[in-house]
């Protein structure tokens, strides 16, 4: 149950990020707000990295194409929100659970029982009921 | 409706990626395919700043948030990367997109004392069905 302790700090940390990330935005652009921390996390994950012993092998450049998806999925969700409500875009946004566990119960045959699915649809309903709520 | 469209191509492009870094954590350490994806982020961002020619100055205040901002968003998505690889993806993603939704109310409620509304409190009802169902 190791990866419950490390998905606990990663919610601690990622939604202080968010705290954080709103406040600089009123003062400049998101896409510098981006540009800073990728150039700190690039060494920082690089100390990850060696701290906990990582490989690397050729097969790791995939992940530069990775990184290009990634950036366009924030580039069309920071447009969305300038477009559209946060209370709006927030929760089509989150959405992406679904993406992510329908192509790895296909792709990766992970499991897909009655209790997983009940925790989906509660998931989906959560974000929508609270990324959707008026603040 | 337009804002929908940029949403729902974000909300694709953002599962498929967490998707594929589960498909690489098989057989890479999930750190050093968050650390080549940063670098692939920063090189096809610069092209954009440069491209809108987008103000990079920061004040004194800016840059300590800036530092701190880098921090927890790498060491934040490290975990959730390592997390990816111990367990499956269905079960990860669902309660990190979970969490991120319901841990600012929470903030909000406990720190900043809002008030909670039917809905909010429905909304974090189901967070908990949501994360028991998936861990128990």
């Amino acid at each position: 149950m190791l990866w419950v302790l490390y998905i606990t700090l990663a919610i601690f940390f990622l939604s202080s990020n968010i705290l954080l990330v709103k406040t600089l935005v009123r003062k400049i652009s998101p896409f510098a707000v981006l540009f800073y921390q990728y150039l700190i996390a690039i060494p920082l994950v690089f100390i990850y990295s060696l701290m906990t012993g990582s490989k690397a092998d050729l097969n790791v450049l995939w992940s530069i194409p990775l990184g290009f998806i990634y950036v366009v999925a924030i580039a069309l969700f920071y447009i969305g929100l300038k477009k559209g409500n946060l209370s709006k875009v927030s929760p089509v946004f989150n959405m992406n659970l679904l993406v992510t566990s329908l192509l790895s119960i296909v792709f990766f045959a992970e499991q897909f029982n009655l209790k997983i699915i009940l925790g989906l649809v509660f998931g989906v309903v959560s974000v929508y009921l609270i990324g959707g709520a008026k603040k | 409706m337009i804002w929908l469209a940029y949403a729902l191509g974000a909300m694709a492009l953002q599962g498929l990626v967490i998707f594929i870094v589960k498909a690489f954590s098989f057989r890479l350490s999930p750190l050093l395919v968050l650390l080549f994806q940063y670098i692939g982020s920063i090189l096809l961002l610069s092209l954009y700043l440069k491209h809108k020619k987008i103000n990079l100055h920061l004040d004194k205040l800016c840059v300590k948030k800036v530092f701190a901002s880098g921090f927890l968003v790498s060491t934040g998505l490290s975990l959730y990367y390592l997390a990816l690889g111990l367990a499956e993806a269905s079960k990860v993603a669902t309660i990190q997109s979970v969490g991120v939704t319901v841990l600012p109310v929470l903030f909000a409620f406990l720190i900043l004392k809002e008030k909670v509304t039917k809905r909010l409190f429905a909304g974090l009802v189901f967070a908990v069905m949501c994360i028991l169902f998936l861990t128990i």
